[in-house]
């Protein structure tokens, strides 16, 4: 076409990005419930997102693909019946010279300047999409939350680290952290036996106190049933067992807490 | 091209607007018809006009030629008028002592010929209005002459009085690209036709809008208004349904029809200022390029279906 600002070949190619945008959010939140879903099994198994990340991806590149190999015209005709028929003969006559094509094409860019491709994304379905994605994210850390107080060995709450962890940013790794971030060690609060500790669970954490004592690793765990009062670990290190409070397992006594002072106040450097 | 050209096609529309209201200060209603007879034209076709008399065929007729700015004739048909009466004849003339024969052009040389009473003609003097439709010439004697472009004929005829009339034959009414049933005004519009021609002393003044040449040019565009391919492939079913449906029809539509109703769809869509054809413009034109080209089987007859009510239930089966 040698005319104006408009030449068929340019309008479907507009056309095709169109879709391809829309092509592409459509696929995009599809291959994320799949990556959601996924992730969830995944975690259960307290294996790596890596695996979901891939599968998603895999998904999203082939849906493309596919999405790609169907026909333009059909996919604007399905979402904008009122200009199938001129879609049509604008796509069967794109390589016609003759006023009256170069006619339709400029009526057809008019009436696409008003149809949008957005039509092919069902809002509907898109908001129910974003629905599910949310809801897929939020199920494990409501479980992880809940979990542990509900069910005894809870296959959750093993879960509970590497879930937790990713959608906080953190690393695998540090599994055993999170449980604690509300504990206060540095000031003369209870530090052993009080709630925040308490609620970790039936597991039993060392906490290593660094030189200086506000540093902490907190890598260390075993089950809190083998869980015995370990004097003498020291200099440097502190342990803690859990008291299982909310099941009214056993509290520290004043002579174990004490005992405890000792060491940390050893550990600091501060003891008389 | 230019896009100012493009965008001149968008005036179209109001032509074809402007036509038809001044062609309403004469003609009362029929504007379907009036729309057929554009199409014709605008193909460069032919249409039959059938209707029982009084219905203003001449009159629509001639306004039609009187705002396209277009020569006119009408020729009466009777059984003792004679192919010469039609193409012209040669005659003496007598220059300065001398005679000579020259040619007396007839009234097939105008742009719009009314052929009122088609049927009434011998089959001879059919066959020399028919040749002049089909190839746009008459011959006399030894020598051709061309008709001057734009030329349609506008023939009708009668239905009720078949006594003394010698029908066309199926081949003949073929050449017509469409058959135009002429109805009877309703009674609102037969009120305002005795209001305008009881009253009213003078003939309303209509504007020429249009010329040959602008004429010419349209037929040129019609020919240029894409169709898409599955429109195309609609018509050829609906075609090749004529012909393999004999419980319905038991002589179907030749591909002179296909030919007829893609460009009478083209037209019809450019009358409705659209630059495409739509299955609309198909629905709207296939009944009068189809009605005459077709037989209807006996069944289909007894069954006291018509034409019209076939060809709709060919259109439906093939959407």
């Amino acid at each position: 076409m040698t005319t104006g600002s408009f030449t068929p070949k340019k309008l479907f190619s507009e056309l095709r990005w169109e879709i391809g945008k829309a092509l592409f959010l459509k696929e995009f939140l599809n291959a994320a419930i799949l990556f959601f879903s996924i992730n969830i099994i995944l975690a259960l198994l307290n294996l790596s997102f890596i695996f979901s990340l891939i599968v998603a991806l895999v998904f999203l590149i082939i849906r493309m693909f596919q999405g790609f190999r169907k026909s333009t015209v059909l996919r604007i005709e399905k979402g904008n019946p009122e200009v199938a028929e001129i879609l049509r003969t604008a796509y069967d006559h794109q390589h016609t010279n003759s006023l009256m094509v170069q006619g339709l094409m400029f009526d057809l860019q008019k009436k696409l300047s008003t149809v949008s491709t957005g039509v092919l994304i069902s809002p509907k379905r898109t908001i129910g999409k974003l629905f599910l994605i949310a809801l897929l994210v939020f199920i494990p850390l409501i479980l992880v939350s809940v979990a542990p107080f509900i069910i005894a060995d809870n296959p959750l709450a093993r879960a509970e680290g590497p879930l937790f962890d990713w959608f906080a940013g953190q690393s695998v790794s540090s599994f055993s952290l999170s449980g604690i971030r509300g504990v206060n060690l540095s000031e003369d609060d209870i530090r052993f036996g009080s709630e925040q500790l308490v609620r970790l669970g039936d597991d039993e954490l060392t906490l290593l106190i660094q030189e200086g004592g506000n540093i902490l690793d907190l890598t260390q765990q075993q089950e809190a049933s083998q869980r015995t009062f370990r004097q003498g670990v020291y200099s440097g290190g502190i342990d803690i067992i859990d008291a299982d409070f909310d099941r009214g397992a056993r509290v520290f006594s004043e002579e174990e807490i004490l005992l405890i002072n000792e060491f940390s106040c050893a550990a600091r450097g501060e003891c008389e | 091209m230019s896009l100012d050209h493009v965008k001149n096609l968008e005036r179209l529309k109001d032509t074809f607007t402007n036509v038809g209201e001044e062609l309403r200060k004469t003609i009362i209603g029929q504007e379907e018809i009036v729309k057929q007879i554009l199409v014709a034209m605008l193909t460069g076709s032919n249409a039959l006009l059938e209707s029982p008399p009084g219905l203003g065929k001449t009159t629509m007729i001639k306004s039609i030629a009187e705002v396209l700015d277009l020569r006119f004739s009408r020729i009466q048909h009777t059984p003792d008028l004679m192919p010469s009466d039609i193409t012209g004849t040669y005659v003496i003339e007598e220059t300065e002592g001398k005679k000579r024969f020259i040619f007396q052009q007839g009234p097939i040389f105008a742009n719009i010929v009314l052929a009122d009473e088609i049927n009434r003609a011998t089959p001879k003097t059919q066959a020399a209005l028919l040749e002049a439709m089909q190839e746009k010439q008459v011959t006399v004697g030894t020598e051709t002459f061309k008709l001057e472009e734009p030329f349609f004929v506008l023939a009708t005829q009668n239905p009720i009085d078949q006594e003394g009339t010698y029908p066309l034959p199926e081949a003949q009414v073929d050449r017509f690209l469409l058959k135009i049933l002429v109805d009877y005004p309703s009674e609102q519009e037969e009120l305002t036709i005795i209001n305008q021609y009881t009253v009213a002393e003078e003939k309303p003044r209509i504007q020429k809008l249009l010329g040959e040449k602008s004429i010419l040019l349209l037929q040129k565009l019609v020919r240029q208004v894409p169709i898409a391919d599955d429109i195309k492939m609609r018509v050829v079913r609906i075609i090749q349904k004529t012909r393999t449906t004999p419980e319905l029809i038991e002589y179907g539509a030749s591909p002179r029809a296909s030919i007829g109703l893609i460009l009478a769809a083209k037209a019809h869509a450019l009358i409705e200022g659209r630059k495409f054809v739509s299955n609309k413009d198909v629905d709207a034109m296939a009944p009068a390029v189809l009605r005459h080209r077709i037989v209807l089987s006996f069944a289909a007859e007894r069954e006291g279906k018509t034409p019209d009510t076939v060809i709709q239930q060919l259109l439906q089966s093939t959407k």
